[in-house]
């Protein structure tokens, strides 16, 4: 039913609304250190995909992996300690003073090469250039949470970083070889698009015919 | 706790409430308005080095919840007049008719509805309300006027004794 109104100014009636409105019970509020922490675990994933990298989940079951631009020449972090006899023109391997393996590719040849090379030094690995498959490999857990890709492929961010600190990727990958699980290798495979040389690294399930062991 | 955080805290304790009014009453939706609010304070929290300087940092969760339940409705319905579910009900519903007040304004169209519980609930202007929505100042006028117009006639004569005492 309407009434004869017209004498109420706008005020008046958003009063009313506002009265109306203030009137109703809300839910309590979530406590605040829920709130918090959501909020921290998004400045986190900031963090994460504002490096110099993507991440991305690759569809069609292939292995969920991250997608790093590498310019065509790297170089391994300075206390790093170049493996023997690894130092090729096309790619290189270098176990690092913390046992981490940094790996740099230039020219995209002789993958099975690298694919020995990173096995010796304790990582089961399957390596791929140039978009070419290996249909012995299966991945390893569909939608594998980052946080283990993340452990494996980019320690720096794992061990919660202070804001600012960058992902130092460029020119190379650096794996950790004590956080991969037993059973699990890793799947490292770059094309090229144009002058850069795209790496794409996700998880296998390690076997003779996928990662030689 | 470090500054930032004693400072998000006072604000997330005197914001709660208004916020999360505004978002069911512009959604029309209190249970979902919840989350919305909910997740829109963390994000508010993870920027607040931006938010903090806001010219209008409630107004800022506030869009940020309706944007997020935008973009969930959007992703499965058009958008369907409100319903009965989870809608906002006054304490007293017999009492002083704002359960009228509150069913005008689920009927208001969206925008009007927008623009005048960010006005009565978060105390904003017309400029801040136009830069909030993306508008000009001049269209949040004409939404105000229509919806206040369309609100007007739902109040009873009892209702006016209030105002005039």
């Amino acid at each position: 039913m309407n009434y004869n109104t017209d004498h109420m100014s706008d005020d008046d009636v958003l009063s009313f609304v506002s009265d109306a409105l203030s009137g109703v019970p809300v839910a309590r509020p979530p406590r605040l250190e829920a709130v918090m922490a959501g909020g921290r675990a998004r400045r986190r994933r900031r963090r994460i995909s504002g490096a110099a990298l993507a991440v991305a989940v690759v569809a069609g079951g292939a292995a969920a992996g991250v997608v790093v631009t590498t310019p065509p020449a790297g170089k391994p972090p300075a206390n790093s300690v170049p493996a023997v006899g690894t130092q090729l023109t096309a790619w290189s391997v270098a176990r690092q003073a913390n046992g981490d393996i940094f790996v740099s590719v230039r020219e995209l040849a002789d993958p099975a090469g690298l694919q020995r090379t990173l096995r010796a030094d304790g990582v089961p690995a399957s390596v791929t250039f140039l978009d070419q498959q290996n249909p012995a490999c299966r991945s390893y857990g569909r939608g594998t949470d980052q946080s283990l890709l993340v452990r494996i492929f980019f320690p720096q961010l794992a061990g919660g970083q202070p804001e600012g600190s960058t992902v130092a990727t460029r020119g190379g990958v650096t794996i950790v070889p004590s956080a991969i699980p037993s059973g699990v290798g890793v799947q490292l495979a770059w094309t090229r698009i144009g002058k850069d040389l795209i790496g794409h690294q996700g998880l296998v399930q390690a076997s003779p015919q996928c990662t030689g062991s | 706790m470090s500054n930032e955080q004693i400072e998000f805290a006072d604000f997330f304790e005197a914001s709660w409430d208004p916020c999360l009014r505004a978002v069911a009453a512009v959604a029309g939706d209190a249970q979902r308005a919840e989350d919305q609010v909910a997740e829109a304070f963390a994000r508010a929290f993870a920027s607040w080095q931006k938010v903090s300087r806001h010219p209008a940092p409630r107004a800022w969760v506030v869009r940020t919840a309706l944007n997020t339940g935008m973009s969930w409705w959007r992703r499965r319905f058009r958008e369907l007049p409100l319903g009965d579910h989870d809608v906002m009900v006054p304490a007293n519903p017999g009492e002083d008719g704002s359960a009228a007040v509150l069913t005008a304004l689920r009927l208001l169209p969206a925008r009007q509805r927008e623009v005048i519980v960010l006005r009565v609930l978060l105390d904003l202007d017309i400029g801040t309300i136009a830069s909030q929505l993306g508008i000009a100042p001049a269209t949040v006028r004409v939404h105000m006027a229509r919806g206040i117009a369309a609100l007007r006639p739902q109040f009873a004569p009892g209702m006016t004794k209030e105002i005039n005492r």
